[in-house]
């Protein structure tokens, strides 16, 4: 939710989705095609700096919301590392069970290397989520030929989860404010109470929301119309450039 | 001259497994004028709504527009739905995407229209509802009245001859409830009828030219706003008189001058400045 309401607040909210998109884009095929650790992060610091300095995201929220990727990227790399049948650099050794659990000199340089292109990718995905608002980003998938009911399910449920997030808070409070959560025991019962009153509500909710489209003429396709926004030349030649320079970069230097 | 835009004729309507919503209804909406459907909750006020619009389909009798039955077939449905305009009571079940530009041009959108004319329509809603400013904000961080005037932006969009609104007044603050009473106003001036639904019986006594007043799924009296809200069995069955109408007439009683005529104020303000003009 942190993510949507800066994407709605950026600076570069008035920028053209598809200038956005293009530059994420090539990034994101830089950071992944590269052969050394080191073209995914410069990707990656280049944007933390755009999408903090340049977008306008505080840089302490920024760096809240990329720790839980990153971390998870940590430990998911350490794993490429290790190895138990053996290597360079023995770390724990159990000798009853035979077994030795080291670091491999091949590991390591995997693990940088993944460690590092799935770095730059993430941060790229996340400097358009933070400066693109998510009816943008369909707008351009609909405009890139992505299938139709695909982005009717993504307009529909984007929309849903705020209202469903209401239901549930105001059950909630309803229920908190009649001491509903007093105890564990207290509190179990009221959560099945919430549970299945959810359902109820979503029910009566879908069926106004199809008679809300009904009388305004839906005919088995949502028809939508997005605010215009212009191109700029000077965007677009500057996304292309970096990102193609930094496409060939990637595919020239090796280790 | 007056000429009946929505007619309905004998229609009754039952909701699967439940008491009768409407039984053997009828009635009638002049072009160009402010009805005001008036009855207790539960009386039938919003199936007789989904009825107009072509939401429901009468179980016998008919629904006429402009003098001709209406077809319920895609056309035909496409076609009432264009001249009808409905506005729901709450504003989320209307409102389906997150930006509001692209939820108003929804409605264009399903006429067929070009894009050139569907911009040009939307941009004009925006407009009218003053939702400009509001463009760039997602649905989910509006108010309630924002939100309300997002969904008539919706309906507007789609030029229709009747707009239908449930309870447009229901969660308004004063402040707004005014504004929105003057952007009412300015459609009335344009031409386009009105029917809204409320049970605010001295908004209906002091906007509307016509009423309905339902009474368990019949039609108990339709007529004038201003002789029906005056009559005493309407007040038994709706449980409330307007307080100016009230009020007028205990004046009128004691023989204060000005009464006596048969003026009717219909508001406080035309009260206040009937009793501070004639009271002596």
């Amino acid at each position: 939710m942190r993510i949507d309401t800066f994407a709605y607040s950026s600076r570069w909210r008035q920028v053209h989705p598809g200038e956005k998109g293009l530059f994420t884009l090539f990034c994101l095929t830089a950071a992944l095609l590269s052969h050394t650790p080191m073209i995914p992060l410069i990707i990656a610091a280049a944007m933390a700096v755009i999408t903090t300095s340049g977008a306008g995201v505080p840089w302490r929220d920024y760096l809240s919301i990329a720790v839980l990727p990153v971390l998870f990227l940590f430990w998911s790399c350490l794993a490429l590392a290790i190895s138990f049948s053996g290597g360079e650099f023995p770390l724990v050794n159990f000798p009853n069970l035979h077994m030795t659990i080291s670091l491999t000199r091949s590991g390591i340089t995997q693990a940088e290397l993944a460690f590092a292109r799935s770095l730059g990718a993430s941060l790229s995905l996340l400097f358009l989520a933070l400066t693109t608002p998510m009816t943008e980003i369909m707008e351009l998938l609909r405009s890139l030929g992505a299938p139709r009911l695909l982005i009717e399910l993504m307009t529909i449920a984007y929309r849903q989860i705020f209202l469903f997030l209401e239901i549930i808070s105001q059950i909630r409070s309803a229920q908190e404010a009649r001491l509903g959560y007093s105890s564990p025991r207290i509190a179990m019962k009221s959560l099945a109470g919430l549970t299945g009153n959810i359902l109820l509500t979503c029910l009566s909710r879908a069926r106004q929301n199809h008679m809300g489209l009904l009388a305004r003429g839906y005919d088995s396709e949502l028809l939508f119309l997005s605010p215009r926004r212009v191109w700029s030349l000077r965007n677009l030649i500057g996304a292309v450039c970096t990102g193609s320079a930094l496409i060939a970069l990637a595919l020239v230097i090796r280790p | 001259m007056t000429q009946t835009i929505i007619e309905l004729q004998g229609v009754s309507f039952t909701y699967p497994g439940t008491i009768t919503a409407l039984d053997s209804f009828s009635a009638a909406v002049v072009r160009g004028r402010r009805t005001a459907v008036l009855g207790q909750n539960g009386s039938g006020k919003t199936t007789l709504f989904s009825l107009m619009n072509g939401l429901q389909r009468p179980q016998s009798g008919a629904v006429l527009f402009n003098g001709e039955p209406v077809r319920y077939d895609r056309p035909g449905l496409l076609k009432l739905r264009q001249a009808v305009g409905m506005v729901f009571q709450d504003p989320d079940s209307q409102l389906f995407s997150a930006c509001i530009y692209e939820d108003i041009s929804f409605g264009p959108l399903n006429l067929g229209l070009p894009e050139a004319e569907v911009r040009r329509r939307v941009e004009k809603a925006l407009k009218q509802m003053k939702l400009e400013e509001l463009e760039n904000r997602p649905t989910h961080s509006l108010s309630f009245g924002q939100k309300k005037r997002a969904c008539i932006a919706g309906v507007l969009a789609m030029q229709p001859e009747v707009l239908v609104l449930d309870e447009p007044f229901a969660g308004l603050d004063p402040v707004m409830a005014v504004e929105f009473m003057a952007i009412l106003d300015d459609l009335h001036a344009a031409g386009t009828t009105l029917i809204i639904a409320t049970h605010d019986l001295d908004l209906a006594y002091a906007w509307a030219d016509d009423a309905i007043i339902l009474q368990n799924g019949r039609l108990l009296a339709q007529g004038s706003a201003l002789e029906l809200l005056t009559q005493p069995q309407v007040h038994t069955e709706l449980g409330a008189a307007p307080l100016v109408a009230e009020i007028s007439r205990a004046l009128a009683l004691t023989g204060i001058r000005g009464y006596d005529k048969g003026y009717l104020p219909r508001t406080a303000a035309e009260l206040v400045q009937a009793m501070t003009s004639h009271g002596r």
